[in-house]
């Protein structure tokens, strides 16, 4: 296999606060390779985007990073600003999950793209003026040519996404960040977003980190999954055996909360309890207060991190039985009866 | 495609936010009616003395202490000068001042205040304490005793430059508060996304979002300004004669209160007129920035 793009070696990030120190990544390792799209699901406060702001390097000062995030090849973790500048927009390139506030409203979105454009490559205004009409008709924004000049307020939510995106992809960056750029958005919205992003990675090869807590968003778009739950990787393999054979209850519990055909009627499977507090962390799995199949192993260590170059595996003790479970979907059900 | 049928069928009227504020403010009848006197005292003031037949230091000895008449609507004094040309005179310094100390008040005030609000830590924290310090310092006081110190006192650029250097706490206060909102927006975030670098992310993309209570505040302080310039040449411790200012009028012609009035009234009513007039033009500034004013002014 070729060299992946993106290198992600135990990487850690802690908070300090009042209450203690908030361990909101714990040891993670993944590869993103050329033109790849990888999902990362998780509840909300698992890591997902604390772990893509790392990468970006837009932590606050106050968070202690560590591990190594390597973008071909190059160092990031430790950089100096400067130098992270010249890596954001130009080599990542993030969408933020809601376009009515990451646009500035008064600026036309023509002067945003043009500053985007700018920042990074050295043209002529009127030029970068035409490559932000080419970015905007490859987003799917209709009259390119006369919607340059209007103001973010004057387009729909879905629009503005979509302007976001061609921001975001203005310098064509090798790796493309979507931290729930749809979850903002209604259904429909939803999906035409989601088929400019698949046409995106179509036309210009990128690869994309598509972070977000809705399983279904991800089955038509990504390669590789990731599953996080309290800062670490729980589940990671290729979209179809994960959805095929998961082999963590967590990700299990995530499967069974999309409603299916045969769930109609009858109530969705919930997983039921709340996310650990990252703070007082146990020692033994951090799932598994929550978890149908625990045993008593499960609460005196914690299964090892998973390697980045694994195919499909789970952080879990119990993964082998899983595996051989008949019905996995009925583990949750039973359990709440 | 579907899209572009959508995108025509809900196209919105292209109006962008300086357009609205625009709009709510000329609705704004007190507000526009206030920017009308401004404008004509302001014209009068500045070219009043080409047109006028007497100039401020002339002295129309056939006219002593003259009640206000056709030949001098204002009136003379026991000199014979003639007051509405002394009046548009002072209205013309105090007017000047007023504008010096707005910008350079405004200047420092924002400068301060959005390197506070940005980068907040010890950095706000130093320029904030030094911000409280000044604000407990009575400004009349301050600026009294430094005017006093030096020679050059009495002429009005270094009493708006000292009044200017002096006033700009409250316009740091609010554009800190702002930048402190403005900050932890996303578009904010978006811009050092794509490698924005932190000058132009403070003064091209937080600022021109704060420009609303910026220039509320900036037309506030032309009215502030103008009675702090007042009080100090009233006291003697601003404009020194042969120049004039309002506030020097009033202070000159006091005694003359009961004898003469007029000497003492039109300059004062001058001071209240402009002082009203800038605090309506600024409340109606206020209305026309404010998004959640939707009911139209009368």
């Amino acid at each position: 296999m070729s060299t992946p793009l993106l290198q992600v070696r135990n990487l850690e990030v802690e908070f300090p606060t009042d209450d203690g120190t908030v361990k909101a990544v714990r040891g993670i390792s993944f590869d993103l390779h050329h033109g790849e799209v990888l999902g990362i699901v998780g509840e909300s406060g698992c890591g997902k985007s604390v772990t893509n702001l790392a990468i970006m390097g837009l932590l606050p000062r106050t968070a202690a990073v560590r591990g190594s995030v390597r973008i071909g090849g190059h160092e990031i973790i430790g950089r100096l600003p400067a130098e992270m500048r010249n890596v954001r927009g130009k080599r990542i390139a993030m969408v933020f999950q809601d376009p009515m506030t990451s646009l500035n409203p008064v600026y036309t979105v023509g002067w945003q793209l043009v500053e985007a454009i700018r920042a990074h490559t050295k043209i002529s205004k009127r030029k970068a003026r035409l490559r932000a009409v080419e970015l905007l008709r490859l987003v799917g924004i209709p009259n390119p040519e006369s919607r340059i000049d209007s103001y973010p307020h004057e387009f729909s939510g879905g629009m503005r996404q979509r302007v976001v995106i061609a921001i975001a992809i203005s310098n064509d960056p090798e790796v493309l960040i979507a931290d729930e750029p749809t979850t903002a958005l209604d259904v429909t919205v939803q999906a035409q977003i989601l088929d400019t992003l698949q046409r995106i990675r179509r036309e210009t090869k990128m690869a994309i980190i598509f972070i977000t807590h809705d399983l279904g968003v991800l089955a038509g778009l990504a390669d590789r999954l990731l599953v996080m739950y309290a800062g670490r990787i729980v589940e990671a393999g290729p979209i179809e055996a994960v959805f095929d054979r998961p082999q963590m209850p967590y990700t299990i519990g995530l499967l069974g909360a999309i409603p299916t055909e045969t769930s109609h009627g009858s109530r969705l499977n919930q997983i039921s309890g709340a996310p650990p507090s990252l703070v007082r962390l146990s020692t033994g799995c951090q799932f598994e207060p929550r978890c149908p199949m625990a045993v008593p192993a499960c609460t005196s260590a914690e299964p090892a991190a998973l390697a980045a170059d694994v195919d499909h595996a789970a952080a879990c003790f119990r993964a082998d039985d899983i595996r051989r479970l008949p019905d996995f979907r009925d583990m949750f059900q039973k359990a709440s009866r | 495609m579907t899209t572009v049928d959508q995108e025509t069928e809900f196209a919105v009227e292209v109006r962008s936010q300086w357009r609205t504020v625009i709009r709510r403010f000329v609705r704004h009848r007190l507000a526009m009616i206030s920017l009308l006197v401004l404008a004509v005292i302001f014209l009068a003031s500045i070219f009043g003395r080409f047109i006028w037949r007497f100039d401020y230091l002339e002295r129309d000895t056939a006219n002593l202490s003259q009640a206000p008449s056709w030949l001098h609507p204002f009136g003379t004094d026991s000199l014979g000068k003639d007051m509405l040309a002394l009046t548009l005179r002072g209205a013309q310094r105090s007017i000047l001042i007023a504008l010096v100390v707005s910008v350079l008040a405004t200047t420092i005030g924002v400068t301060l205040g959005s390197i506070a609000g940005f980068f907040r830590g010890w950095i706000d924290a130093i320029i904030m304490r030094i911000t409280d310090l000044l604000l407990t310092i009575p400004l009349l006081i301050l600026a009294g005793c430094i005017s006093w110190q030096f020679d050059g006192g009495g002429s009005w650029w270094f009493l708006a430059v000292l009044l200017g250097s002096l006033s700009w706490q409250g316009t740091a206060r609010i554009v800190r508060g702002e930048f402190l909102a403005l900050r932890e927006r996303e578009f904010v975030e978006a811009a050092r996304a794509i490698g924005v670098r932190n000058p132009r992310i403070i003064f091209r993309h937080v600022l021109p979002n704060a420009l609303g209570p910026i220039i509320v505040s900036a037309t506030l302080s032309i009215a502030g300004a103008i009675l702090v310039e007042t009080a100090l040449s009233y006291l003697g411790l601003g404009i020194k004669a042969p120049d004039s200012s309002l506030g020097l009028l009033v202070s000159d012609y006091q005694a003359a209160f009961q004898t003469r009035p007029w000497l003492f009234w039109f300059p004062g009513i001058f001071i209240i007129v402009i002082c009203l007039s800038v605090n309506f033009v600024g409340d109606g500034l206020r209305d026309a920035f404010d998004p959640k004013q939707s009911r139209i002014r009368k």
